[in-house]
This record gives C-alpha cells, structure tokens and sequence, in this order.
C-alpha cells in the first residue's frame, strides 16, 4: 500500500486567506486548501528530512486517489525517533495515525475548536463530499481567526499596558 | 543528586467564566493557567522527561531561585533533544531551554498574546506580575478555549436574533 501513497504537506503558511475574517464560522472559511505532494515514495528518513527543512508540523498521508491514508505530527516522529534506532529503513505508516478525526469545510469553528480540545490534537484534515481531502485546518488557523475577531472586540478592554511586553 | 534543590513547584488553578455582559475574555488573566510547573536551570533533562512523560501539560518554566523567569522548555524541544542527542540523560535543563523566552503581563490584551503566539510560532508565554516574577502561563491551548467559547456565544446570540 505504501507505494501508492503520497504526503501532502499542510502549508499552514498560506493560510493567509482574505475572506471574511471576522465572520469566520466554518472550517472552509479559514482552513488551508493549499497542499504541497511530495514524492509518493517516502521513508521515515525522508519525513524527517521534510520535517527538518520545512516550518509545518503536521503532514497529511493520502492514497494515490486523494483519500485520507493518516497523519502525522512533528510530536509522533519526534516521539518516535526516540524509541527508534533504526528509523531510517521504517516506514511512515508505522509512524503515522490512521484512525484520524476529520471534519468537513462546513464543520463550524466552534465543533472543530472542541474537537481538537477535547482530543488533545492540532490538526483536523478537511474531507470534502467526495471523500477527497481538500484541506486542513489547525489550531493556529484558529488563533489566527481567534487573533482577528478577539482585537475587533478589545475596545473595552482590560488594560493598555501591553505595549510594554 | 542533590534532591534538596530538586524543588518543583505547583500552583493551582482554573479558567474563570467569561464576563456576563460580555460573554467573553478580554485579558491575559482571564484566560492563564495559575499552575505552572517551574525547574530550575541546573535541574537534569531526566526530571523534566519524567515531569512531562506523566502529565498532561506540555511547558516547564525554569526560574531562578528568586522567581525570575529564565527561560521555558516545551516537550517539543524535550523530544528533540531525545531523538538527536545519545547522551540526553548528562544535560541539564539550562542546555535545551529557550532563554529569555516572550512574555505577557495578567493584563495584557488577549488579542495581543495570540498575536505574539502566532507570530512567533510558539505555544506558550509565561506571565510576569509587577515584579517580573512567573504568576501563570497562556498557552495556545487557553486560547483556543477562550475562541471556543467565543464561538459558542457568538453562536447563541446569531440563533436569539
């Protein structure tokens, strides 16, 4: 099954999206749509290596058919490597999490923001009706949105001094 | 192993409700967690892998024996150091810890926390009282709370309407 996988990389940079900031309620009004594949044969050396040289921290796993195949979080290959010596011949799959918790782009913010809560997790892949991923959708997309609507709300706020941190 | 100064350090806590008329947090204080967990810097990494490898929080702040913050460790930095490191258990806490790490104060804005978390890619800022000494830590885990329940108000206000 391996070799018809790919990792697609969650570019939680791009998740500058313009749109509606302030009245973002759904998953797809924030979410990341934008997602990098990578060489579809992969190692856990070459994950670590991705790892290493890009700023993301979770990575997608998904079949040649845009499925959802797992994920994983710069924590399980860290959390791995440790117990691991010969990690470089293994397999991400041994590293990654099948069973994954997924919402789709009309999950509202508030579910997905308990989910991740509640589950202790970071990030929630997005499945369209087709059983395709088409996103992502972490806990710093939240914070960016949280970011937006929270500074709106300040005018009455608790103090000023926060200037000087 | 000098367990006299292995001191850690527990504060009790919880998230206050939001404010009624508002139905949301405004500042740093609202929102931060009390109980911190702080080692100090000459503590060994094998304490703070332990401290960490049964609870549920994600962040150490190390302080000096006055309660000045010197830096913080998050379980990121802990399980780097685990997997590139062979000699992991020689180091001490000072050797892996973020020096000088941002901070906030109780009132700080909460817009302005999650901003420097975002901006920064961190999760965790400790929070300074007037004398500069560790009084609690917000983490993005907080604030998610907070927005969470943000949410859900904003929610129930769209479904009075």
């Amino acid at each position: 099954m391996e070799h018809n996988m790919e990792i697609a990389v969650a570019t939680d940079l791009a998740a500058g999206h313009p749109g509606r900031p302030s009245s973002a309620t759904r998953v797809a009004d924030i979410m990341s749509s934008k997602l990098v594949t990578l060489s579809a044969h992969h190692t856990f050396g070459q994950a670590v290596q991705l790892m290493t040289n890009s700023p993301f921290r979770h990575f997608l796993v998904i079949h040649a058919d845009g499925r959802l195949a797992g994920l994983f979080s710069d924590r399980d290959v860290l959390r791995a490597l440790g117990r691991t010596p010969n990690w470089q011949a293994k397999n991400v799959s041994g590293v990654m999490t099948h069973k994954v918790f997924t919402v789709t782009p009309e999950t509202p913010l508030s579910v997905a923001a308990s989910e991740m809560l509640s589950r202790r997790i970071n990030c929630l892949p997005v499945v369209g009706n087709d059983g395709k991923v088409c996103g992502i959708i972490t806990s710093t997309d939240l914070l960016r949105s949280y970011q937006k609507i929270q500074a709106a709300l300040e005018n009455d706020s608790c103090g000023t001094s926060a200037d000087s941190v | 192993m000098n367990q006299g100064n292995r001191e850690i350090n527990a504060r009790e806590s919880s998230m206050a409700a939001p404010s009624e008329l508002t139905g949301r947090y405004n500042c740093v204080a609202d929102v931060m967690t009390r109980k911190t967990v702080s080692l100090s810097p000459h503590h060994g990494l094998v304490e703070a892998v332990s401290l960490m490898a049964d609870r549920h929080f994600r962040h150490i702040v190390v302080v000096d024996t006055g309660g000045q913050i010197l830096g913080v460790i998050s379980d990121r930095d802990i399980l780097r150091t685990l997997a590139r490191t062979s000699n992991w258990q020689t180091k001490d806490v000072s050797q892996i810890m973020t020096r000088d790490p941002f901070t906030v104060k109780r009132e700080t804005p909460l817009s302005v926390a999650v901003a420097k978390i975002v901006a920064k890619r961190i999760n965790c800022l400790p929070v300074l009282d007037d004398e500069g000494k560790v009084c609690g830590i917000v983490t993005s885990t907080d604030l998610l709370k907070a927005y969470q329940k943000l949410l859900e108000s904003l929610q129930r206000n769209r479904a009075a309407l």
